[in-house]
This record gives structure tokens, sequence and C-alpha cells, in this order.
């Protein structure tokens, strides 16, 4: 759409005349009273402001005809065009209104100066490096040269005494031994800080390359280095000199560093102690593939599973038999007979209480299951409610009870998917498997 | 109703009214428009917030915790005494005290606020601000952003039009802003900052120096002689202009150590760089030379440093200003929000508009490289203007998928491990091939900074909203019902008697700190005060009061405490 329609205006020159339109239709598009709207009037107020400036620009330089066309994307366009530099851009129109501020900026340079990142610093042996020229522009400070000098002097210091760690043989430094460098007066200023770090990981792009791509830095260094010179923050002028491959070598160890807690907790003041989050489920990801339990792991499970509640049930009832028949007479003396027949009557219902508890408790299986590292989920792989396991415990009787040799049967060709658990939607998952598969993976 | 602006610091919070002629700071119990952001639990388990809290923080760290904002949006607990408090409800203690004083100002009950929060906050951060607000009863009408909360007084109070750079470094946090004023818009054009940054760093970097000097750890030193080096550090640091000497107490060793600025320079430099990167970063963003800002505006009470001071100057090449005090100027600001929030009358027509500082994405397979993990896939540019909405589509990365996870990561990193996990939510779709099925995902940033995800599956038309998981810090209704519940048995010191009590505490500092005669006269007075309170004559009462502030204040080297 067309911004200069939205704002209600002829296409100008004047960035000032932009914003006092967007101002006065902002008035009435208020951002948290109509969110779509107000997205599109400041979307049409950004291009119109690109391209007032442009024309303005345009205009400066004796051309009539302004590039309406790449408009659009402005922000990226301005800066590819400026770290070029291939076209001398003639002065800007103040883009802002003019600063009541007295002590003004030192004057703007006829050049519109590039923002930070548009220039990668020069490199460290360079014959004028880059803080010579901020130097310059500080005038309360002594002499020029002798500033100069300090700083080249400083600079090479540094930078030697961090090379000799770095080519150090036998034992590798500590971080400890690296703070040295944050004790320098000199880091303050942006040009040497800027400089030194960039020297710096010149050296350690060399070191790099002669051994073999190996990382020069471990974790904990690179982490106190980098939070000194923001290698992370400025990567992308530093790839833009050294490669992205290179930058991306050097700076690997980072991504294994983890020390999110302690900045956390330094700072933090009283308190008894304090407790860190429970590891809970979501420490240990499920992993991307999972397996069906065949039926072979599914009968060992059932068969472990009655002998669990066999274990649990033969006491009680021999225990309970003995006071039964002592009661009635018979002197303690009890078949076995009518044990088994007891036994056999508690025992389905038993497991299947069992089954019902546990495969929708934490764990998700029963003694059986567990053992073989196995887990009833959901169709979304999630524990199962009570109501959904009576659902699955239910369709288990019913399937297995109704028709038993069919059902075994047809189960044998369900890879692990079988009857009771479609009827009922639920799977039985062999998690231990699937855990070992992914950890072989990687 | 009125809604009140708060201005809930790491170390100081703040709350204010807009009253038609202007921003009314409200006074708490104590009398102080500053509320320290400390909270203790006492011998009998009541609970007292602020000062009163802060002068145990010495001699009963186990039972005080201060600077806790550090915790919002993690699940880490503190315990107190015999209670377990999660930053969310140390905070909402807080808030509970200066909606107190609120209430007792206005004469009214108070619902409603704007509370202020770091620019740099991340989603947990701002989720745990908002729920510490509603177990204190209050309503969050807008989240505000700190730096933009003081650009909002700072430009109204100055009436200036213009391009500023906005830096407020508080206690735990550091904010840099970069806004433009003109013709009644406040526009935030970039913000970035550092969560872990602030003047209690500062302090900790000169503990360890100290520490290593004399070849301890922290974890030698009892508790309270630790609080003690703090204290003595934090009065060194306020006091830098001329050279000092401490005499510092390291376990059973006494040590004399001499604080000068040139000491202080070199500790803290790998401070001061850390607050030069976002500075260059908010620049960077806006593709913007130092040389283009109007005006430097400072923000926060660390940025009385003399240091910190001439390390922006250097960047800027001159002075930066502040005409407004940094303590309250964001609480001002957050008022002044709220003004606009009730359309309050005698406040000029400002629109705001902000935007979102940190890239906001999901983690897709990274086929190329899979050892290094997934890669990060940004849906909302750090940056963009806020409100926002963004759609993307993914689709099902194997075959047979029935079931997308899409988790929720914010920051600035290509591999998604690295950025800060926001959640996550699960949505079911139908089998089929690899890549056929696939879904819309839709981030949702709002003014509060705060973001919403729904995500459509595209053959069945079902739409998840809101199902957010596994949010670090986050309460979920349950929880918050169950810490209702906790906090409304907790017992609070009743407001009157807090001076007296605030005394009383200080009595008891100074008692344990000193030595010889002095303790004896500290305990003398203290024992005398008691008395009179004993008797509850409130005439003699507010005569001993007087006379025992006097006395504590001529023995009290440490002015600010
Ligand atoms: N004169 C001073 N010199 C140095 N530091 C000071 C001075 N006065 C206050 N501070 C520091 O300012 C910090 C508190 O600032 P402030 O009250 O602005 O923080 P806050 O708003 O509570 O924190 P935040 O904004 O980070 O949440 C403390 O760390 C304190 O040490
Ligand atoms: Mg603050």
């Amino acid at each position: 759409m067309d911004p200069w329609r939205v704002l209600g205006l002829e296409a100008t020159e004047d960035t000032r005349a932009v914003k006092r339109a967007y101002a006065r239709l902002l008035k009435s598009t208020r951002p948290d009273e109509h969110p779509q709207q107000f997205q599109a009037l400041h979307a049409a107020y950004k291009r119109a402001l690109g391209l007032a400036e442009q024309r303005a620009r345009a205009a400066a330089a004796g051309d009539t005809e302004p590039e309406t066309e790449t408009a659009g994307k402005r922000t990226e366009k301005a800066s590819t065009a400026t770290a070029a530099g291939t076209q001398p851009i003639p002065p800007e129109t103040p883009e802002w209104p003019a600063p009541v501020v007295p002590d003004d900026p030192p004057a703007a340079p006829v050049e519109p100066e590039p923002a930070f990142q548009d220039q990668p610093p020069p490199p460290a042996r360079d014959p004028e490096p880059a803080w010579a020229a901020a130097r310059e522009r500080e005038e309360e400070r002594e002499p020029e040269e002798d500033e100069w000098l300090a700083a080249s002097r400083e600079h090479e210091r540094l930078l030697t005494q961090c090379q000799a760690l770095l080519e150090r043989e036998g034992q590798p430094a500590e971080e400890k031994e690296w703070r040295f460098l944050a004790n320098s007066a000199w880091m303050l200023d942006s040009a040497f800080h800027h400089g030194l770090g960039d020297a710096l990981m010149a050296r350690l792009v060399e070191r790099l390359r002669q051994q073999d791509n190996k990382p020069p830095l471990d974790a904990v260094i690179l982490a106190y280095l980098n939070s000194l010179f923001d290698w992370e923050g400025r990567r992308g002028l530093l790839a833009a000199r050294f490669g992205d491959t290179a930058m991306d070598r050097v700076l690997a160890p980072l991504d294994t560093n983890s020390s999110g807690d302690q900045a956390l907790l330094q700072g933090l003041r009283g308190g008894k102690e304090t407790v860190p989050p429970s590891r809970q489920a979501n420490t240990e990801p499920a992993p991307e593939t999972l397996y069906f339990t065949g039926m072979t792991l599914r009968m060992v499970a059932i068969v472990i599973d009655l002998l669990v509640v066999a274990a649990l049930l033969v006491m009680p009832i021999w225990v309970v038999s003995i006071v039964v028949a002592d009661f009635n007479g018979t002197g303690g003396d009890i078949s076995l007979e009518s044990f088994m027949g007891v036994f056999l009557i508690l025992a389905a219902p038993a497991y299947l209480l069992m089954a019902l508890v546990m495969e929708a408790g934490p764990g998700q299986a029963t003694p059986g299951k567990r053992m073989l590292g196995l887990r009833v989920t959901s169709l979304e792989f999630e524990r199962l409610s009570f109501p959904h396991n009576l659902w699955r415990v239910m369709a288990f009787v019913v399937v297995n009870a109704l028709t038993s040799k069919v059902v075994i049967l047809v189960n044998l060709f369900l890879k692990g998917n079988l009857l009771h658990d479609r009827v009922s939607r639920s799977y039985v998952i062999n998690w231990a498997r699937s855990q070992r598969e992914q950890k072989d993976e990687q | 109703m009125a809604i009140i602006g708060i201005d809930l610091g790491t170390t100081n919070s703040a709350c204010g009214v807009w009253t038609g002629q202007g921003v009314e700071l409200i006074s708490n119990r104590l009398g102080d428009v500053l509320t320290p952001s400390v909270v203790g639990v006492d011998g009998s388990g009541e609970i007292m917030v602020g000062r009163t809290a802060r002068q145990r923080l010495i001699h009963h760290s186990d039972r005080t915790v201060a600077a806790f904002k550090r915790l919002m949006g993690t699940d880490h607990k503190v315990t107190l005494g015999d209670q377990r408090f999660s930053a969310t409800e140390l905070s909402s203690l807080v808030l509970r005290s200066l909606k107190e004083d609120a209430e007792t100002y206005l004469g009214e009950p108070v619902t409603e606020a704007v509370i202020s929060v770091p620019a740099y906050f991340n989603d947990n951060q701002r989720h745990a601000t908002k729920q510490a607000a509603e177990l204190a009863g209050l309503t969050v009408r807008r989240l505000i952003n700190e730096p933009t909360a003081a650009a909002m007084a700072y430009g109204l109070h100055e009436k200036q039009e213009g391009l500023f750079l906005i830096l407020d470094l508080g206690g735990g946090t550091f904010d840099v802003s970069l806004l433009e004023f003109f013709d009644g818009v406040m526009e935030v054009h970039a913000s970035a900052g550092d969560n872990f940054l602030g003047g209690e760093d500062f302090v900790d970097a000169m503990i360890d120096d100290v520490l290593a000097e004399h070849e301890l750890s922290r974890d030698a030193l009892p508790a309270s002689a630790m609080q003690n080096l703090y204290l003595q550090m934090e009065g060194a640091k306020r006091r830098l202009g001329n050279a000092q000497t401490l005499s510092l107490k390291l376990g059973d060793r006494e040590v004399t150590h001499e604080v000068t600025p040139e000491w202080f320079a070199r500790v803290v430099t790998p401070l001061l760089l850390r607050v030069k990167h976002p500075i260059e970063r908010a620049l960077r963003d806006a593709n913007l030379h130092p040389d283009k800002v109007d005006d430097v505006v400072l923000v926060g009470g660390s940025t009385r440093l003399a240091l910190f001071r001439s390390t922006v100057g250097k960047m800027f090449g001159r002075l930066p200003s502040c005409h407004l005090d940094p303590d309250t100027v964001v609480a001002v600001g957050a008022t002044i929000q709220a003004g606009l929030l009730a359309r309050g009358e005698g406040l000029d027509d400002v629109v705001l508009t902000d935007v979102c500082p940190y890239t906001l994405g999901t983690g897709v397979i990274n086929e190329d490289n899979p050892r290094l993990g997934d890669y990060f896939l940004p849906i909302i540019e750090r940056n963009s203007v806020v409100p926002i909405s963004v759609e993307r589509h993914l689709s099902t990365a194997s075959d047979n998928q029935t079931k997308m996870k899409i988790r929720i990561y914010q920051g600035e990193n290509r591999l998604v491990e690295k950025n800060v996990y926001l959640g996550e939510l699960s949505v079911t779709v139908p089998k089929g091939p690899r890549g056929q099925e696939s879904v819309i995902v839709r981030y949702s940033y709002d003014m509060n900074g705060l973001l919403e995800v729904d995500v459509k599956v595209e053959s069945t038309g079902k739409t998840y909203y809101q199902l957010i998981e596994h949010t670090p810090g986050a309460l979920s209704e349950d929880d918050k019902a169950r810490s209702l519940q906790r906090l409304a048995v907790l017992k609070f010191h009743p407001r009157d008697g807090e001076e007296n009590r605030a005394l009383l505490a200080r009595g008891e500092r100074l008692y344990e700190s000193s030595l010889g005669d002095r303790r004896e006269f500290i305990a003398d007075l203290m024992g005398r005060f008691e008395q009179v309170l004993d008797r509850q004559n409130p005439l003699d009462i507010a005569r001993v009061q007087k006379e025992v502030k006097e006395a504590l204040d001529s023995l009290e080297s440490e002015d600010w405490f």
C-alpha cells in the first residue's frame, strides 16, 4: 500500500511533515486499541520516512529522480550502501529536530559516518590504529602523540602476554591468568578495546589454523574473554573479517558453556538457602522415536506381574485360611485345592486392580512392565488419566476374555499395538529401547 | 478508582498516583518514598518488608532476603527461617506493602496498577511480575519498561524533543533504550540490556577482589560476616570520592583495606565493559552513530558512580545528563502511564510505542549438522514495534508423526538450546508422510511485552490456544490458589508502630556491630526505649523515639542505610 496515502500526505522530502502526520494519526490509532491498524500505520510511517530521506538526499545531490523502488528495503540497503562506500553520499537533511543541548556533539562529518557495525575496525597492525582517530577528538587529553604511543605500546604489551598464554606448553592457562587484561586502564577506551579484541581474535584464528581446527580456548576462558570483548555480539563483524567457519570454530566452546545459575545467584543477599528447581519431567525429554512393545515382552511382563501378585497374595490367603480353618475346627489343616481355588479367584482381580492403579500412576507401568522398561501412554504419549486407564483395563478384560485364542493369534501380527490397546486408544511403549536407540544415534 | 504506578526495583521500590496537578509519590509507613525491596520473617513468623527488614539483613540473614528480583521467572526458591518462598511470592509481599501504603494515602481500596519492569526482562520474568501483582491483589493494567517510564517522566518534564538514549543501571539490572520524542509521540527505537548487571555486582566484584587477595573463599566466612562485608563495601562504593581505609573482619582475621578510585576502577573494569556492550548493540540495531543522539539520560542509583559517567561520557564525547532524581524517575514515569490509562486530567496526550527487545522463535530440526542440536527459527525479530502478531508455517519432520511439539524460545543464538526457554505446546496432527502436515504458528506480542502463542493445524483447522506448558517460574491456576492461601495466613507486622520496630532493628544492628563502651551505650539506650514502648504512652514514645533516632544517627557511619 502507498505509504503516502496512509499518512494522507503528498510525497515529500520533509521528514518533519511525515512525523507530524504520523503523530496526528497515531492519536486515533493507538497501539493498545487498534493493534492491526497501528502496525499498518507504523509500517507506512517508516517507509515514508525512508522515502523522504532518500528524496532529500537525491535532491541535495541534484538528482531529480529518487529511486522509489528500493525504498521499501531502506534499512538493509542503507547499511550496505554506506559499508561499500562506492559512492560519496551527500549530507542528509537533519533527521531529528535540532538538539537543544548546549554542548553539541563534535561537528558531524560531511560523509555520514557509519554506525559501529558498518565498518570493521582496521586490523590490529594497521599503521594507523583505530584509537588514533578517537584520540584526536578528545581535546582535554594530553598531547595526542604521547597518548597514541602509550596506547599502541599497551596494545602490544597485552597482546604479547596473550600470545605467551596461548603458546604455553603443558598446563593450559587458567581463567585467572587472563585477568590481567581487565586490569589495564586502557580497556575502557572504546577504540582501544575493540582494537585489542579484534587483534586477539586474529591470534586465535591463527592458532586455530596451526592446530588443525582445534578450538584454541576452552569454554571457561572463552566465556570470560567474551564477557570482556563481546565477540558473540560482534560476531557478524568478525565473521566478515575472519570468515564464518573460523568464527564458528573458535567460538564453538561457548555453546557448551552454561553458567546460568551462577549469574542468577550472584548478587542475591541473605536467605538461609536457595533451593534450585527440582529437575522434573522436562529435563529428560522423550526420545524422538518411540517403539511399540512386541508380544514376547508383553507376555513376559504379564508373567512377572502374576508372580508379583502371587507373592503378594499367598501370605494373606494362607494366614486367613489358617484362621478360618481353625475357626471351623478342622485343626489348621487346609487342602491345597481350596488354597488354589481362593488364589485363582483373587489373582485376576488383583492383577487388574494393580494395572489400573499403577499404569495411570507416575511410573506408568505395572511392576513387570517397569522391570522391562515399558510405559503405558495415551496416543499423545502422555500418562493416562484414571478414567482412561479404567477403560483400558476393561477393554483388556472384554477383548481377551471373550475370544482369547483368536485374539492371541491376531495380536501376533499387530506389531505390539495390540487389540485392546487399539480399542482403548492407548500405547505400550518400549521406553528403554527408545532411549537406547536415541543414545546410540548420538 | 485510582490506578497506581509502581517501580518494583531490585534494591528499592516506590509508588505514586496521578493527581490532576502532577505525580504524587506516596510515602510509606515510615515516611519514606523509597521502600527497600527486602523481606524478612521475624522469630514469631511475622513478615516485614522494607527498611526494618533491611536493618536485619546482617544479623538475621537466614531470615531476611534482598535482591530477589534476580530470581524472578525461575523456579528457585529461598528459605527464610522455616518457610520457603518463590521470588514471585517475595515480590508480591513488597507489592502488598506498597498497595497498603497507597490505600492509606488515598483512603480507598487500590486494585489496579502499572508496574515497571526492566526493558530487557524476558517473558518468564514478566509473567512472574504479573503473577506477583495478582498474589498481592493488584490487577496489572500495563507492564511498562523501566527506561521507557523514565523517558516518559523526562520527556514530560523537559518538554524537549529529540533522540534520547536512556541508560538505567539499578541494583540488579541494566537497560538501554533508544527513543525519540516528537509531537506527543514517544517512540522506542531499540532496547537492549543485561538482566544480571547492577550495583550489587559492583559490590560483589569488590568483595571478590579482597577475598582473593587474602586467599579466602566466600564459603569460608560466616553469613553475618559476609553481610557485614557487603554493607561496608556498599558504603565505600558510595563514598568513592575520598580515599578510605576500611577495617574488615575476615573470619578470625582483622585486615585493613585501602579503597581508592584506582583500585575500584581496576576491579570493576569487566563490569564496565559489560555496560558498554548493550549500548553498542542498541546503536547498531538502530543503525545510528553515537553523535546522532541528542541526549544521554541516566537513571538508577548506580549511575551516580563517577566512573560510570566518565565511561559513558567517553563513548558519546560529552557528559550525560540527569536532571531528575535517578531513584524515583521510574516510579514517576510508571505513574504518568497510569494517569494516561485512566485518562487523567491535566495530562498532555502522549502515545507510547515500544519494541520487543528480544527475538522470539521456535526450534526447528537442523539437518546440516544434527550434532549441534536444533536451530532457532526467529518468528518475531528483535526490536519490532509492538503489539505485533506474526505467523509461520511449520511442517512435520518425520513420516507418520502424529504429534508436533512447538517449543518457544527467546534470544539471539542460532542454536535453540542457547536461548531462553519460555515453554512449549503440543498439537496433534493427522498421520502422513513427512512434510505433508503443517501447522500455522502465530506469535502475538502485546503492549506489556507478554507473548501469546497459538497453533492451527492446517488440515483439520483445529486451533490450540494458550497451552504454553513448563514455563519456568510460572504458577498454574492451582499453584496460584495454593500460594494465595499460604500468603493469606501469613501474619504481617501491623502498620502502626513500624517506626519503632525500624528503630529497634537499627539499634540491634548497631549493637551487634559495635564493641566496648559503644556497645554498652547502645544496649542502655535501646533498653530504655523498650521500657517506654512497654508503657504505651504515645507522648512519651514520640519524645524518646526522636531521642533514640538522634543518638543512633550520631553513632552511624553509614548515612545511607
Ligand atoms: N552514590 C552512589 N554511588 C554508587 N552507587 C550507588 C549510589 N547510590 C545508590 N547506588 C546504587 O544504586 C543501586 C540501587 O539503585 P536503584 O534504586 O535505582 O535500583 P533498583 O531500581 O532497585 O534496581 P533495578 O532497577 O535494577 O531493579 C544500589 O546497587 C546502590 O548501590
Ligand atoms: Mg530501577
